[in-house]
């Protein structure tokens, strides 16, 4: 018979092994773990919180945590305060000391509590002060239970007449492990950063530890060294997600400002959607010279930076670890510096702090307290910041650039100067000390300025050579598009209306000279192509260079020059593929200069058929790549000279193209050769490179 | 004169190009097709109102790709034959393109049917792409033309620029994309050796006719 009556009411029980899982896996570490009982007091509205750590030497000691909050009754303790996974504290709800609680789900309080065999908590609640409430978890009694319900806890309440201090002490005792010196000055750190060290408000939250180490912390901390940053930037963006940005010096004189669009590049007007957030960086350049005018003394600084630098992150006013961690560097500033080390900071050379005001409650953190999840707002505050350091770093390249620019101008007449005093002091020399010290500062200067003349005459040239390859690079671009367009499309037609309106004539009289305008059109297609193939942005990134690859790519990329000038291009290659990490530009630099010579060189050839052969050969780790041809080998110039900018014996020539091979292979660790006369009968030139393999 | 495509009957097409020997080249064929030509010899300032000005008397169109450089009209030539396509105007986009116009084109892929270099454009093929577009618009994508969902690995992000493998289409070739043409979220989190997914048109045969679309991050 069916009746579907109930004989039993079931719930989901949780091992007592649950709590041991959670209190154990979430337990980042012990500063943090603190930290969590901290955030608890700030939540609770305390304007006092002290940390003291006993016998934390070894093993049993204990750590303690008063606090002057509102405290808890025995229905506060046993549906909040023992309630784990919830919070009881809404982030929308203000405090009534108008703080935004944290809002800690318990969990970072569990993995607090399980660091000793014994948790206890005594409470004076705010609106009962003659009631005292202490409850003892005894955490070994959970590991001999099944589940976690079986284990009762007793709420012990004390009437107490005459007023009692109102707040909350935890003390977490029998240490399962020792605390390090080292941990002491991290737990140390962590409270005082908590509470937004930066602010200056005196009325803030300010945890205490009582330790030497935190002392000695909190007078480093205290002593606000901002006033000696060389950069003070402060940008933020609004509740409409619209930014702005200005750079002040140590005066706190603005240097540059910026609107949302320069921040974002002109043109982009994309909103960042991110609650209101503020950034302060200020960026110190650690040089001894800067310092020497100023009070406080490098060293200082540096160890200031040590223990504070970084950018640390502030959500509704309390710190969010790891960001500004030792070893954090989420904002990408190292990688950037990396990148492009001029005028950028680095973890090592500034502090930092955003302060998002997240009402709302769109940054969660992570469930063990290691940070944000990873989502779009997080992403947005991290993009806004670094926007707006990229924006500090264009302006300050700016501004270091006009910096160089006069510097040359002021090296130059300094050169001037010193010459004449040099010449000046050697004309006070007696007459027998004087001819010589004449003749030879002579000789110095005279090879001295000859050096200049080279060296501007191939700044000069490569200036020129440069503005040659843009505007080559424009016109291909340009010819590419309308120019060849109409022309293909034009002579389309006509090949299509001269078959229909010339039957009879179209073979004979128009086939071929459409024909020839096609090709021409095709030849001139290819040319321009090749010219922009060689600007491609691909080719500049590190990556693994296959050489015979590469090799092959240029070729073919000159095929239509070859064949324009019935030149046979015969290839020789090494098994395998022998390859390297290099940018493709950097190599195919080095081929395309050699093909160029080697195409020059035939304009002088006699033989009845030009030829040009590329080899490689690989010995060991090395891959040997020579390119020969059949032309005059070297003659008219020094063997050695060929390697020189400028020297050349083509009246046409740039006398550039084997300079650059040669710095592009030393630049990838290799050597170059030449032979005046071998295989072919031509030059034989050449390079060996180190590769990684085959 | 005209021609009826899949029941669609087309009389006129406008023709594009921001160069007055250009109009007038990509003309020819139009006028050896059963088309009438309607060469638009003034600037757009606005392609929304142009195209609603003439969208009675425009039965399709042919676009270069680039009508920027003269002031002629402030997008490009892709941005057109999107907006045509939003309208179920069959557009045909007729123009050479580099490594540069690309990712601009790609952008605007999907829906995009087909591109023709001048070379290979005459009137069969702009009949041709016509029934093309018009087959799309009917539900019938050539399966080179169908996205499907496929893994594509990041090889390397440098700058703007982002470098992937789509092993589903070919695995040893890369391909650069924009940053920027990213959906916010999976640019933000986009970095070397990721694996992500995203819609994509595995049928195509050259890597320019590829386009992404529902990109998918965990």
């Amino acid at each position: 018979m069916i009746d579907n009556s109930i004989v039993q009411l079931a719930h989901i029980k949780f091992s007592t092994e649950i709590i041991k899982r959670l209190g154990e896996e979430l337990n980042p570490s012990i500063d943090q773990s603190i930290l969590e009982l901290v955030k608890n007091a700030y939540d609770a509205d305390a304007t006092s919180c002290t940390v003291e750590l006993e016998d934390i030497t070894d093993e049993g000691g204990t750590i303690t945590i008063h606090d002057s909050g509102k405290g808890m009754d025995a229905s506060e303790i046993n549906n909040g305060w023992l309630v784990l996974g919830q919070s009881s504290k809404s982030i929308k709800e203000i405090t009534p000391l108008g703080r935004t609680p944290a809002g800690s789900k318990g969990l970072g309080r569990l993995a607090a509590l399980r660091m000793g065999n014994i948790a206890y908590l005594r409470s004076v609640p705010k609106s009962n002060i003659e009631s005292e409430f202490q409850l003892t978890i005894n955490w070994p009694q959970f590991d001999s239970a099944d589940i976690v319900e079986n284990v009762e806890l007793p709420i012990i309440h004390n009437h107490l007449p005459g007023n009692l201090t109102h707040g909350s002490t935890i003390s977490i005792r029998g240490l399962k492990q020792h605390i390090s010196e080292r941990d002491v000055r991290k737990i140390a750190r962590g409270l005082i950063l908590l509470a937004d060290p930066f602010d200056d408000d005196p009325t803030a939250f300010k945890p205490i530890l009582r330790s030497p180490e935190f002392q000695e912390m909190e007078v480093l901390v205290s002593k606000r060294y901002f006033s000696d940053a060389d950069y003070h930037l402060f940008a933020s963006v609004d509740q409409t997600g619209h930014a702005s940005a200005r750079v002040m010096d140590y005066l706190g004189q603005t240097l540059f400002e910026a609107t949302h669009e320069d921040i974002l590049g002109k043109g982009n007007t994309t909103i960042f959607n991110c609650p209101a957030t503020t950034f302060d960086l200020w960026s110190f350049i650690l040089n001894s010279t800067m310092f020497t005018s100023r009070t406080n003394s490098i060293t200082e600084i540096r160890d200031w930076l040590k223990d504070f630098g970084g950018v640390h992150l502030y959500q509704n006013g309390l710190r969010v670890s790891p960001y500004g961690n030792p070893g954090n560097d989420w904002l990408n500033m190292n990688l950037s510096r990396a990148r492009s080390p001029e005028e950028r900071p680095s973890t090592n050379n500034s502090i930092g702090v955003v302060r998002v005001s997240d009402s709302e409650g769109l940054l969660s953190q992570k469930t063990d307290r290691a940070g944000f999840i990873e989502s779009d707002v997080f992403h947005e505050i991290r993009i806004f910041c670094q926007a707006a350091l990229d924006w500090m770093a264009k302006e300050r390249i700016g501004v270091a650039e006009v910096k160089r620019q006069k510097n040359r101008e002021k090296s130059s007449s300094a050169a001037t100067e010193t010459r004449d005093r040099v010449q000046q002091s050697i004309s006070k020399l007696n007459p027998a000390d004087r001819e010589e010290i004449e003749e030879l500062f002579n000789k110095y200067d005279k090879a001295t300025q000859a050096e200049v003349k080279v060296l501007k005459a191939e700044v000069q040239l490569y200036r020129t050579l440069s503005t040659a390859g843009i505007t080559a690079a424009t016109f291909s671009h340009e010819s590419r598009g309308n120019p060849l367009k109409v022309i293909t499309q034009a002579i389309n037609a006509i090949d299509r209306r001269t078959k229909e309106y010339f039957p009879a004539n179209y073979e004979a009289v128009f086939a071929k000279p459409i024909k020839s305008i096609l090709n021409g059109v095709r030849s001139l297609e290819v040319l321009g192509t090749a010219t922009l193939k060689l600007l491609s942005h691909e080719k500049r990134r590190i990556t693994r260079v296959d050489v015979h690859d590469v090799i092959a790519n240029v070729r073919d990329t000159f095929a239509p020059f070859f064949e324009g000038r019935d030149i046979i291009v015969d290839e020789d290659f090494a098994a395998g593929h022998p390859y390297f990490r290099s940018s493709e530009a950097a190599f195919e630099s080095i081929i395309t200069n050699l093909f160029n010579n080697s195409i020059a060189a035939l304009e002088n050839s006699t033989a009845e058929q030009r030829r040009i052969l590329i080899q490689t050969v690989v010995q060991e780790n090395i891959v040997k790549i020579s390119v020969h041809d059949n032309g005059p080998g070297i003659t008219g110039i020094n063997v050695k000279d060929i390697w020189l900018p400028g020297e050349t014996t083509n009246p046409n020539g740039t006398g550039l193209g084997l300079t650059i091979v040669r710095d592009a292979t030393t630049d990838l660790g290799g050597s170059v050769f030449a032979i005046e006369n071998s295989l072919l009968g031509g030059a034989e030139i050449g390079v060996e490179l180190p590769i990684i393999g085959i | 004169m005209g021609l009826a495509i899949k029941g669609r009957q087309i009389d006129r097409v406008f023709v594009i190009d921001d160069d007055k020997y250009g109009r007038e080249s990509s003309g020819f064929a139009v006028e050896e097709s059963p088309f009438e030509p309607v060469i638009q010899e003034s600037g757009i300032t606005n392609l929304n109102s142009f195209l609603e000005n003439n969208i009675h008397i425009t039965d399709a169109v042919v676009s270069d790709h680039h009508l920027k450089k003269r002031n002629y009209f402030p997008e490009n030539g892709a941005k057109v034959v999107y907006e045509c396509y939003e309208r179920q105007i069959p557009a045909v986009l007729v123009t050479r393109f580099g490594e540069s116009e690309i990712n601009e084109i790609r952008k605007f892929r999907e829906k995009i049917p087909v591109v023709l270099t001048p070379g290979e454009f005459n009137p069969d093929s702009l009949i041709n792409s016509l029934e093309t577009c018009i087959n799309e618009f009917l539900g019938n994508r050539k399966p080179e033309r169908v996205a499907w969902r496929t893994l594509i690995r990041i090889e390397d992000v440098v700058d703007n620029n982002i470098f992937i493998f789509i092993p589903g289409w070919n695995y040893e070739v890369s391909i650069s994309l924009n940053k920027q043409d990213l959906p916010r979220d999976i640019r933000n989190i986009i970095k070397a050796d990721m694996r992500v997914h995203a819609k994509v048109n595995v049928g195509a045969e050259r890597s320019e006719d590829l386009f992404f679309k529902d990109w998918e991050a965990k």
